[in-house]
């Protein structure tokens, strides 16, 4: 029982660390079908947010778009998820 | 500035939370695996013993321990911050849910996960910012609080970006988290005299 516990543990550890790099470049974002991924310090590709959960959570659709940005933290550059509405003056890259 | 929140609508906030995840919470230092837990931290360096009991609420599948009484107010968690602290922790929760086993694995074996589970964590927090006082929280402050999780300068810079991008986001109106979605269910209907003025059309 141990030994396949132990097993497991292995198993799942391995399911992330023992995969090779996906070789992005740290810090960079981009939409994959409608889900917003930042690629880690490991240079895994990683997912922000499903924009089609985020637009059943928040009352209408959502998208996932660029955006750059002037706020109050500075500028913010990269994917995430925005109002679909916003699509004709933010466009999708 | 709307209303204070008052103490018996933090513990009635905190009994829908724990109904709707079906979570237990305790008193972090009634806990002896909590004790362990700290001790454990403290040998290796990672975090100061009473840091850890009275700072920091932790999550363990379904239990939440708490550094404080719910709806008592004290040092480091007056009332607002206790409702935030549940929504944060309950994505934990969803954390743990969806991920599996592989949650706890890599949250303890990978330091980068645990900066990516917990970014999306104070996800919450800045929703629950923005919906009570109709402004973006800061959110590089939040990322850098990951230095006391052990994690490093470049996972806290990869969080940072996730915040930032977060926020943006949550002032479009996004409500990215599901423990957020069921904190601000019952919040919009039970406590609305709590959220931030809404600018006239």
């Amino acid at each position: 029982m141990v030994k396949l516990l132990l097993l497991g543990l292995v198993a799942v550890a391995c399911s992330t660390a023992c995969r090779p790099p996906d070789g992005c470049v740290p810090r960079s974002t981009r939409c994959l079908v409608n889900r917003s991924q930042i690629c880690d310090a490991d240079r895994y590709w990683r997912e922000l947010s499903d924009c089609d959960r985020v637009s059943a959570q928040s009352g209408g659709p959502f998208a996932c778009r660029y955006v750059d940005e002037e706020t109050e933290e500075g500028r913010v550059v990269g994917h995430t998820c925005m109002p679909a509405t916003d699509a004709g003056s933010e466009a999708s890259r | 500035m709307s209303a204070e929140i008052q103490p018996d609508e933090v513990v009635s906030f905190w009994r829908h939370m724990q109904e709707r995840f079906g979570t237990t919470t305790v008193n972090k230092a009634d806990a002896v695996e909590m004790q362990i837990v700290a001790g454990v931290l403290d040998v290796l360096g990672i975090l100061d013993k009473e840091r850890f009991l009275e700072s920091f609420t932790t999550t363990l599948g379904r239990k939440i321990y708490t550094p404080f009484e719910v709806g008592s107010p004290n040092d480091g968690w007056d009332l607002w911050n206790q409702v935030v602290v549940c929504v944060h922790e309950h994505q934990h929760v969803v954390q743990h849910d969806r991920e599996g086993l592989s949650f706890e694995v890599s949250y303890v074996a990978d330091r980068a996960a645990r900066a990516r589970f917990e970014a999306e964590a104070y996800r919450s927090n800045l929703e629950m910012h923005f919906w009570r006082f109709g402004t973006p929280m800061r959110s590089r402050p939040l990322a850098e609080l990951l230095q006391d999780y052990g994690c490093r300068p470049e996972d806290v810079e990869i969080a940072a970006h996730s915040l930032a991008l977060a926020n943006v986001s949550v002032r479009r109106g996004a409500v990215l988290n599901e423990s957020t979605r069921a904190a601000l269910d019952w919040l919009d209907n039970h406590a609305p005299h709590l959220r931030a003025q809404q600018p006239a059309a």
